[in-house]
């Protein structure tokens, strides 16, 4: 027994190694290398690293309050967190439609989930072009897709519309594995197919939910609304999220400029983290009862 | 009265499902008309698709816009001096999609039969780790990154890349792990009994029983490094992958690429492997896949 034990432990090391050396490396190294940098001065003309005390924090602040570049970042990053929200719901609704088993099911799913596995940039390619030149000739308007006030409602489509197979693929499963049996006692019971879903689908499903949920607040400084598909490194600054951002001047930094972009992360991860966690605990204490 | 109540009763089970099959349908329709939209621009020439941006052309069809986007769709390296084509970007596509595939999905199976099939206390604080990553936002941390693949030497290279995306961090461990812990152990046991090994149990008997669900993510996850653009991008400079070749070239502004019709031959190029691959494995990719558990 004891040998058996000894065995399994060395099995079990030997099977943990990889994955914890690739976690301490990319996980617990970068985001601790990233918080230093934020400290961090970077001298250009003789390559010498110092300590920057708080000076990048403030150069982050004033960035993110007083920057006219970054004075659209805050609404469209809310506004883009609430939309995710909103697909995320419409995702659970899809799915019920589908776990249930509802006509053509399948076929719907197979065009939901789609355009999540195709390229995104190629899919960006298409809908650009479609959105300039095809969707004036169809309905006979002057203005584009892409022009004037419709762009922002039309880029948080897209994203809703991209990001719905994920949702749809995961909740799908997750509903078909619920007891048929329930189903059907609740159909005896003469339980509508909405009240079905409120009593009996969304309950048992809410921890898968809860997940998802936590994820959008998670991302709320991440998403990029598919700025970068469109428009790389020129979106118009009225259409900016931070993700965006962070990413374009992660792309175009120089060393220089890494120490002020990583205060920048560090305090959004300041926000986001503890509202991420708190959300998950709120929304796991107030989640319905399945019982 | 009777009757009315009851034609209620089943207006509000019907029109609730009305309104989402409506309302999934223009989802389908949709994304179908787009792709049928692409191909026939593809086939057209300039002034066929200003004078008519809708519909197949009227005349002849254009099939040497393929030709074409596939000799322009070059990305240049070392400031201009290297073009690299197509062929080598499908080359480096499969090489950083099948080699991460594989290493990420591979990694976050042998994490999840590890924390759930023996009862040590690591097995549980990786799992806490994994759903605490999940919620636990690390914004901004892409300088540090690049900064730290350079410091080892794994910057711009395809080893360092599937090293980089060798997680065990994300949902795919959850699902694996749900799997390997509500797998029955009775035929483990026998193995064991009979004085197989635990690599021989994991390779002769979980993994061809998990083989589905580890063919099932390393397609997903194949796609996804297939689309990806951003991190080769960032971190595979010298070898650009066709979706990258496709952003490159989707923002290019030489004459004759900067062609609509060209720009999008170049993405139904870019689209149609993938489209192969969601046809071949279609009941597996959209097969039902679990992340959490449902309420007991």
């Amino acid at each position: 027994m004891h040998t058996k034990k000894r065995n399994d432990l060395i099995f079990y090391s030997a099977m943990l190694a990889f994955p914890l050396l690739q976690f301490g490396i990319f996980y617990i190294a970068v985001n601790v290398n990233s918080l230093v940098m934020a400290f961090e001065r970077y001298d250009y003309t003789t390559g010498a690293i110092s300590f920057a005390g708080f000076g990048q924090f403030r150069q982050a602040f004033y960035f993110l309050f007083r920057s006219p570049e970054l004075s659209a970042a805050w609404k469209n990053t809310l506004l883009l967190f609430v939309v995710s929200l909103f697909g995320d719901g419409l995702g659970v609704l899809f799915s019920y439609y589908i776990a249930k088993e509802k006509p053509l099911a399948n076929l719907l799913k197979i065009g939901i989930v789609l355009p999540t596995l195709l390229s995104a940039i190629a899919m960006a390619v298409l809908f650009k072009y479609f959105g300039e030149r095809a969707f004036p000739a169809l309905f006979h308007t002057e203005e584009g897709l892409f022009s004037g006030n419709a762009v922002l409602p039309v880029l948080l489509f897209y994203h809703v519309w991209m990001g719905l197979g994920t949702s749809v693929l995961v909740l799908s499963g997750t509903m078909s594995a619920i007891p048929k049996s329930l189903s059907e006692e609740a159909e005896l019971d003469g339980c509508t197919f909405m009240k079905e879903f409120f009593c009996i689908t969304l309950p048992m499903i809410y921890p898968t939910l809860v997940t998802f949920l936590v994820i959008d607040i998670a991302g709320i400084f991440v998403g990029q609304m598919g700025l970068y598909h469109f428009y790389a490194d020129d979106a118009d600054p009225a259409l900016f999220t931070f993700g965006y951002y962070l990413f374009r001047e992660a792309r175009n930094a120089t060393l220089a400029e890494y120490p002020v972009l990583a205060a920048m992360g560090a305090l959004f991860t300041l926000v986001a983290a503890p509202l991420a966690l708190f959300s998950k605990k709120l929304l796991l204490r107030l989640g319905p009862s399945a019982d | 009265m009777k009757s009315f109540r009851k034609k209620i009763k089943k207006s509000a089970e019907v029109l609730p499902a009305i309104i989402l099959f409506l309302l999934m349908a223009a989802f389908f329709l949709l994304v179908f008309f787009l792709l049928i939209w692409g191909l026939s621009v593809s086939l057209k020439s300039v002034a066929q698709f200003r004078a008519s941006p809708i519909g197949f052309p009227e005349g002849e069809w254009h099939f040497e816009n393929y030709f074409n986007a596939f000799k322009s769709f070059n990305v240049p390296l070392h400031g201009g001096r290297v073009e690299v084509g197509l062929l080598a970007q499908y080359g480096y596509s499969l090489l950083y999609a099948l080699g991460g595939a594989f290493f990420a999905t591979l990694v976050s199976c042998v994490t999840a039969y590890a924390t759930a099939r023996f009862p040590f206390r690591l097995g549980k604080i990786v799992y806490a780790i994994v759903v605490i990553a999940l919620g636990l936002p690390i914004v901004g941390a892409l300088p540090s990154q690049l900064r730290l693949m350079s410091l080892l030497g794994l910057y711009d290279s395809f080893f360092g890349i599937w090293f980089m995306q060798a997680s065990f961090l994300g949902v795919y461990f959850l699902i694996f792990h749900a799997a390997f812990a509500g797998a029955p152990k009775d035929i483990s046991e026998a193995a064991e009994i009979d004085g197989a090994g635990n690599l021989r149990i994991f390779l002769e008997i979980a993994l061809p029983l998990s083989g589905k669900l580890f063919f099932t993510v390393m397609i997903i996850k194949f796609i996804g490094f297939w689309n990806d653009y951003q991190t080769p991008m960032l971190f595979l400079p010298s070898f650009p992958t066709a979706a990258y070749g496709m952003y490159y070239f989707f923002f290019d502004t030489r004459t004759t690429s900067a062609w609509p019709t060209m720009k999008i031959a170049g993405a139904i190029l870019l689209l149609t492997p993938v489209f192969v691959v969601f046809l071949l494995f279609q009941k597996r990719l959209v097969g039902d896949l679990m992340l959490g558990g449902i309420k007991e």
